[in-house]
């Protein structure tokens, strides 16, 4: 017989609020041991560190035109040379750079705007959450008529008006996701707010702010960190498909969407300006979505493997 | 016994006669659907004289018919008049034929003409850019009418072969063009849906039905699809292809590539009406220097273009290179550049060159190119994209707010040299480069008027053009060669220099 | 319950009202004059004589106004470009993308429940790990990036199917395969998780021991799967509704997403209200019914919260 089915491992969890190290050293343990974190991360490490340091990992200028050098294919193939290992694009420039710069684009535009949208989200989720009442009807209205407004229409609207800039861009998915961030805060803590310990913490006096951020936000961090980085994926590929029907950052600076854009029409003549990138964004997303998954099992138990 | 052999004799040979002329009958029958795949959108809009689309112009010619026509050898031929005769220096009398009747099946006469010809001359209308100035008919009798010019004008009887001749009781009517065009031509608009026109065979055309029962023109955005859509059979004609394609066009045997230099270039405009490039030839000479074109043919475009030194192109009426026109001097640019008030660039307010991506093949490669080699100079310029739809809106503007160059084609579809002389660079209507220098309004107004042809030649290669180029209002960058791809059992289907549609001989074996 | 219903449908009128208003507001603002899209050489006067022919000459609020008056009439208007009326536009476009759709959803329980039933027997196994490996894949590949692979080798170097247009089965199976690609991965996890749920019942235990066959109790276990992947379908149909459009793109598929992109580019407002709204509507009535299976399987959440 398994006693503890009732007693899932949210509730040890609080239990262990009031044990404040235990709690911490459990998750520590967590992120260590399993596997899918630690290959998940690594992948998406290494993917941030090529970025990030894009001038040391090579040494070519994204923007560098040479048309005598056009649509060179990669370097294992008839007519590629050593010098361009995954081959050019359309106006002679080094494909593999393109690919690296454009990460640099197309990861910070998921981390500001996740950053953002998590902020505000957050941040009405918590007020809707715990107070309730005619505010929270008027919040929810919001998220509402959000969800209610088809994003496609709204996404080439706006960027028929104004130029896609990046700020634009994070703009525009900061307001494509916080509704989320805003349901989920308020779905824990609608849970939470009768939950024995804080009514207990109440009944002793606790002031609703100090319940708020100390004890329920701790809950919510998992959950937090789980659609962050599920966000993040979305948004590098979101901007893919944006730079690709070419809605995207205008020329010639390099992102993984407008990379591929450019090579639409070489599909059956030069596949590698369209290929490439796309293995780029596998690659970054499968590290991403590996972490998160394995993140999703602790914050979800019942999809936990039993060890 | 004699007569019985007679009679017997005379049924055979009529029965042969008759089974030829039937057979020939049922051969001439129309039959099969030719599918188009068309790289530029069409207009929604039927009346001829709205617009000046070059892919409308392509189209029309498969519904509309026109007093005089174009053959392959540049000559003019009779197509709806039969005979002219010039009267006086600003008179010509056409016969029309007779018995042609309109999809709608009224009779042609020349009551249609006129209200054809004067409609599209009208200055109101974009289709005067083609057109000497305004029109009048005169009817002399339903088959007889007089066109009149105010001056006398060179390019009419070419020009003539440009106006479609559409039913007086459509002109000015945008009711009645939203349904259906109603023209003479050799196939009758059925429908436009989905991005795709549908026409099918005029069986009482005046020359005898085409020999297809249908056709399709169908706007395909994307080369590689359009490529592949003929690759499979499911168009059989595909337009402007890429030089990278022609290798796998090559080694299909189901295919045959067309490869021909057409009557269009492309071409880089200055907003001559908007500073910094406002009454300051000198600086758009500086930029024209700066630009290598060379390269652009030879890397970028290299089998999909001709290198350009004229603002006409080979083949049409005083064609000839021009002395003056700039080639790719480093040196010279930053001279000129210096000499125009902004050494090095500095001076220059940030610039932007637009481009509509997808509007010809590879434009923002080049685009690109040529914002690389202006930065190479000093001057501060960026690449402006906008959507294919928004070219037409824009490209027109005076003084648009967001870009003070743009590269546009120009294809009028026609070998007379006003076409692009005039529609470019006369002051009224502007048209792309807004250019507005009396001396050019003077010797364009020169040319037009001489009717002696060996005087007009010298006239546009000595002093027009030069004239022009001296003022820079647009760099051409190179005359397009057309690639298409036909499937082989398309038959009699001939890519003309002036990319116009003319499907009335065209078939499909078996 | 049916309070809750008719509640929510009242707000999801009122929410429809106001995102209506709101796309008008935003046209407004759009830079392009749609006469001159339509007719870009036309002198001043019949820009004029097109945009009244258009209303739009009128103020916001007539404007407004009059687009509600016909709205409920059920007439949309005309689109600018297709000179046809938006309604049949509509009417023709959308049920492709619900084949679109519809095929993807079949693909994707086609290839995801084997896989998923076979990861869920055999739990933390070399088997497992790869099935986890291709779900997890299949989540990070850019589904318009698969679409082009697929044009690449299915299509142009093996030719076994169209690479675009519309017409047959096969012209749906690429497209649909491609936009199937992201429900695989969550529909696996999904299975793999209630499947692993039902095996560790006791009670199954005690029916395997006893010799029933696995066969009928994994068909057990599958029937309990099919309204939370329904859900999840749900869930995720608004996000493919934005891949649809560049996976149609890709593909030429004529369907609703490639109407809306080029009625946006070509400043066709007409379409473009029309497509606002039924897009709109589409929303919240998956919204409201993923809400309410929220409810059914998870009663912590209090019902009047809804």
């Amino acid at each position: 017989m398994n006693l503890d089915t009732n007693i899932d491992n949210n509730t040890l969890l609080k239990k262990d609020n009031i044990n404040f190290k235990g709690k911490l050293s459990r998750w520590y343990r967590f992120l260590l041991t399993n596997k899918g974190i630690f290959f998940g991360s690594l992948i998406t490490f290494i993917v941030i560190f090529c970025v990030v340091f894009a001038p040391l990992v090579t040494t070519y200028d994204p923007l560098k035109q040479d048309i005598t050098k056009r649509l060179t294919p990669p370097m294992w193939q008839d007519g590629g040379s050593i010098e361009h290992i995954l081959g050019t694009d359309s106006m002679g420039r080094d494909l593999l750079t393109r690919i690296i710069y454009g990460g640099r684009f197309s990861l910070l535009l998921g981390l500001t705007s996740v950053l953002i949208a998590l902020m505000v989200g957050t941040l009405f989720g918590l007020i809707t959450g715990y107070y309730g009442g005619f505010l929270e009807n008027i919040l929810m209205r919001i998220v509402d008529i959000q969800l209610g407004f088809p994003f496609i229409i709204l996404v080439v609207i706006i960027l028929s008006i104004a130029e896609p800039t990046f700020w634009v861009l994070s703009a525009l998915f900061s307001l494509l996701l916080w509704p989320g961030y805003a349901r989920v805060v308020r779905s824990i803590l609608l849970s939470e707010k009768s939950a024995a310990y804080v009514l207990a913490a109440k009944s002793l006096g606790a002031s609703d702010f100090r319940i708020i951020i100390i004890y329920i936000a701790r809950n919510i961090i998992p959950s937090m960190l789980l659609m962050s980085t599920m966000d993040i994926a979305t948004i590098i590929i979101t901007e893919a498909m944006l730079g690709f029907v070419g809605l995207g950052t205008p020329p010639p600076a390099p992102t993984w969407g407008n990379i591929m854009a450019d090579g639409k029409n070489y599909i059956s003549t030069a596949w590698w300006v369209i290929t490439f990138p796309g293995v780029a964004i596998w690659i970054t997303l499968f590290g991403i979505n590996l972490f998160g998954d394995n993140l999703q099992q602790f914050v979800n138990p019942k999809l936990r493997k039993k060890y | 016994m004699k007569n019985m052999r007679t009679t017997i004799g005379s049924f055979i040979v009529l029965v042969f006669c008759l089974s030829l002329v039937l057979s020939s009958v049922v051969w001439a029958a129309p039959k099969g659907e030719l599918k188009i795949g068309i790289a530029q959108d069409l207009v929604g809009n039927w009346d001829p004289t709205q617009h000046t689309v070059v892919t409308m112009l392509q189209v029309e010619p498969t519904y509309f018919d026109f007093l005089v026509k174009v053959n392959i050898d540049g000559d003019l031929e009779p197509m709806l008049a039969t005979s002219w005769e010039n009267i006086d220096p600003l008179t010509w009398e056409f016969k029309i034929r007779e018995s042609v009747k309109f999809h709608n099946g009224s009779l042609l006469t020349s009551a249609d003409v006129k209200s054809a010809i004067e409609y599209a001359s009208s200055a109101k209308n974009p289709s005067s850019a083609w057109l000497p100035g305004e029109i009048k008919g005169k009817i002399v009798d339903d088959y007889t009418i007089r066109l009149i010019t105010d001056k006398p004008a060179a390019s009419l009887l070419y020009s003539l072969s440009m106006i479609p001749i559409t039913n007086k009781e459509w002109v000015n009517n945008p009711e009645k063009f939203a349904e259906t065009p109603n023209g003479t031509g050799p196939f009758k608009f059925v429908k436009f849906e989905r991005d795709t026109l549908h026409l099918e065979a005029n069986m009482d055309y005046w020359q005898g039905p085409p020999n297809l029962e249908k056709v399709q023109f169908q706007y395909i955005i994307d080369p590689s699809a359009r490529l592949y859509l003929v690759k499979t059979g499911q168009i059989q004609i595909a337009g402007r292809l890429l030089s990278e394609q022609i290798p796998i066009i090559e080694s299909d045997p189901n295919v045959v590539l067309e490869k021909n230099p057409i009557v269009e270039q492309m071409w880089l405009w200055f907003k001559c009406k908007k500073s910094p490039f406002k009454d300051n030839p000198t600086l758009r000479r500086a930029f024209a220097y700066a630009i290598d074109r060379a390269g652009i043919t030879k890397y970028i475009m290299y089998e999909q273009a001709k290198e350009s030194n004229s603002l006409l192109v080979p083949g049409v009426f005083g064609y000839a290179p021009a002395s003056n026109m700039p080639s790719y001097n480093v040196e010279k640019a930053k001279e000129l550049l210096a000499q125009a008030g902004y050494p090095n660039g500095q001076g220059l307010p940030p610039l932007k060159l637009m481009v509509a991506v997808g509007a010809w093949p590879k434009c923002k490669e080049y685009g690109e190119y040529i914002v690389e080699n202006l930065q190479d100079i000093g001057i501060p310029i960026e690449l402006f994209t906008v959507e294919i739809g928004r070219l037409g809106a824009i490209c027109f503007d005076e003084e648009p707010e967001d870009y003070d160059l743009q590269i546009t084609g120009w294809n009028p579809t026609g070998l007379e040299p006003d076409l692009f002389l005039r529609a470019l660079f006369y002051s009224k209507p502007g048209r792309l480069s807004n250019i507005d220098v009396p001396e050019i309004d003077q010797t364009l107004d020169k040319e037009l008027n001489i009717l002696d042809l060996a005087k007009r030649e010298q006239v546009i290669q000595n002093e027009t053009i030069p004239t022009i180029v001296d003022y820079m209002p647009g760099l051409p960058l190179f005359q397009t060669v057309e690639l298409k791809a036909v499937r082989q059992e398309v038959k009699g289907f001939k890519l003309l220099p002036s990319t116009v549609y003319d499907l009335h001989g065209v078939y499909l074996a078996d | 319950m049916k309070q809750i219903i008719i509640k929510r449908l009242i707000i999801g009128l009122f929410v429809i009202l106001v995102v209506t208003m709101l796309t008008f507001a935003l046209l407004q603002l759009f830079p392009g004059d749609p006469a001159k899209m339509i007719a870009p050489w036309a002198g001043e006067e019949t820009l004029i004589e097109i945009r009244k022919s258009f209303g739009l000459d009128s103020p916001f609020h007539i404007q407004v106004l009059k687009f509600y008056q016909d709205a409920l009439k059920g007439d949309f208007g005309e689109s600018f470009f297709y000179r046809e009326e938006v309604r049949t536009l509509l009417f023709s476009y959308f049920p492709r993308t619900i084949y679109l759709t519809l095929g993807a959803l079949l693909m994707a329980l086609v290839i995801s429940i084997p896989l998923g039933v076979l990861s869920a027997l055999n739990r933390d196994s070399f088997i497992d790990r790869i099935v986890l490996f291709i779900s997890i894949t299949s989540q990070s590949l850019p589904n318009f990036w698969l679409a082009l692979m697929f044009i690449l080798f299915f299509a142009v170097k093996l030719g076994l199917f169209p690479a675009g247009g519309y017409g047959s089965w096969q012209h749906l199976f690429l497209p649909s395969f491609a936009l199937a690609c992201t429900l695989i991965a969550t529909f696996i996890r999904s299975i793999r998780s209630m499947m692993i749920d039902v095996l560790e019942q006791d009670f199954i235990k005690a029916s395997e021991a006893r010799g029933i066959p696995r066969l009928y109790i994994i068909k057990k276990g599958l029937r309990n799967t099919f309204v939370p992947l329904l859900t999840l379908f749900t869930m995720q149909l608004g996000y493919m509704l934005g891949g649809a459009v560049v996976i149609e793109f890709i593909f030429n598929y004529p369907g609703i997403g490639l109407l809306a992109m080029q009625a946006v580019l070509r400043r066709d407002y007409p379409l473009i209200q029309g497509l606002v709204v039924l897009i709109s509507t589409v929303f919240i009535i998956l919204n409201l019914l993923v809400d309410l299976s929220y409810t059914y399987l998870d009663p912590r959440i209090r019902k009047e919260e809804l």
